[in-house]
């Protein structure tokens, strides 16, 4: 019994293992990455409650290093050619494969929520910024810290801030400022170049880019990490287990 | 007689229709006209130190407001912003339009000058300017769309799923039966 099973299966086996342990570590360490924040995207979207771009980065950790385990878990139960432990591996990648999923799944249906147009971020732009709850706060020290890094204004321009209501124009009437003094171009003593200028929409001394390009950018560097890359996973994984499957019913 | 009267009435109308000068249009501004304010470009520079008086009226209504001011002198060429003085620490500048506030949103005005210098009075042409609308952010739509690459990921892998756990029910059958 322990000689049974082609060599065949077992060679492709093992190759396929090997590639989904590889992927594995390298979905990882990618989703590392995309929890650390560089572009510190996250108080967009929690405050929105649309987080589940970084739940499924968490869920993902945990699945790339499993799949790493499990994988390596699987290259011994087919070398060894036991069906006990060939049946573990199932039972072991079926539970991955089923989080896995569900991480790709619901990154990338938040990442559209939040993205897919600018109606979701301009709207918690307005409502928020300058407004005086906790929340308020939050974003408006993110808005601040984008505008200035990122030298833009809004999220498609300085007239977001002039055609809609806002926390910001309750407390700035338009005449004193019709976009917050941020949107301004400054030196590099980060004195405003030409207040009046700024003031009146001149465009030499106003940003007239809008911050939907980068943060878009942002968010869906995540998620194409997260989504699209456990994805391909899956779908090598899907064979892979299939042929796992049949190699189980000839041992 | 009557064939004076018909000379006199295009006399007339000339006289109504002509313009001494156009209110020209500024250049480098995001918009002239926001939602409580328009910006209007100040007379030409040989009506330096002349009074003016900006004339601005709803388009539906007759009576309108009327603003007076002294028409700033000209340095070179007329910017929006002119820098007047800069040193290291400040700089002081000059503003060459008028900015007219307090307006409605989403409204269309006429605006209009008349500058009396000397003693000589000018007009201009009557130019229509509208406010910007400002919509309630309540109102704005969150438009979430449904792209493709979320479509794609749901159906693939839910079938992957599937076929994986009837695979595996298949697999346990058949393997149980040896």
């Amino acid at each position: 019994a322990a000689e049974k099973g082609s060599p065949a299966v077992v060679g492709l086996l093992v190759f396929g293992n090997i590639i989904i342990l590889l992927s594995g570590l390298a979905l990882f360490a990618e989703t590392v990455w995309v929890t650390a924040d560089q572009y510190r995207v996250y108080p967009l979207l929690g405050v929105s409650g649309k987080d589940d771009v970084f739940a499924g980065a968490w869920i993902a950790i945990f699945t790339g290093f499993s799949l790493f385990v499990v994988a390596s878990f699987g290259i011994g139960a087919v070398l060894c050619h036991s069906r006990g432990m060939l049946l573990m591996y199932l039972v072991l990648m079926l539970i991955v494969y089923v989080f896995e999923c569900a991480s790709c799944i619901t990154s990338y249906t938040h990442r559209d929520y939040m993205v897919s147009n600018p109606g979701l971020i301009t709207k918690q732009m307005l409502t928020y910024y300058n407004a005086p709850t906790s929340q308020g706060q939050e974003l408006t020290r993110f808005w601040d810290r984008v505008m200035i890094e990122q030298q833009c204004c809004g999220t498609s321009g300085p007239l977001d801030w002039v055609s809609f209501t806002s926390a910001f124009r309750k407390a700035t009437s338009e005449v004193e400022f019709p976009w917050p003094p941020l949107c301004c171009r400054r030196d590099a003593n980060f004195n405003p170049l030409n207040e009046e200028g700024c003031r009146l929409g001149h465009q030499d001394y106003l940003f007239t880019k809008g911050c939907f390009e980068h943060i878009g950018h942002a968010i869906d560097s995540y998620t194409w990490g997260i989504s699209w890359f456990g994805f391909a996973i899956l779908m090598w994984t899907l064979p892979v287990m299939l042929l796992a499957m049949y190699y189980y019913t000839i041992l | 007689m009557s064939f004076l009267m018909p000379t006199l009435l295009l006399l007339v109308l000339l006289d109504l229709g002509a313009a001494d000068f156009n209110i020209s249009s500024l250049s480098g501004l995001l918009s002239p006209a926001l939602a409580e304010s328009l910006l209007v470009a100040l007379p030409p520079c040989h009506l330096t130190g002349g009074k003016a008086s900006l004339s601005v009226r709803r388009v539906n209504e007759t009576k309108g407001i009327t603003h007076n001011f002294t028409v700033t002198p000209c340095r070179g060429r007329r910017d929006l912003v002119s820098v007047v003085y800069s040193s290291g620490s400040f700089t002081v500048t000059r503003l060459n339009a008028y900015q007219l506030t307090n307006l409605v949103p989403g409204t269309s005005y006429f605006v209009s000058y008349s500058v009396e210098k000397g003693n000589a009075v000018e007009h201009s042409n009557r130019v229509r300017m509208a406010t910007l609308p400002r919509r309630k952010v309540e109102t704005l739509g969150l438009g979430m769309a449904r792209t493709g690459g979320m479509i794609v990921i749901t159906v693939l892998l839910s079938v992957a799923m599937f076929l994986l756990v009837v695979g595996f029910i298949v697999a346990l059958a058949l393997g149980a039966r040896k």
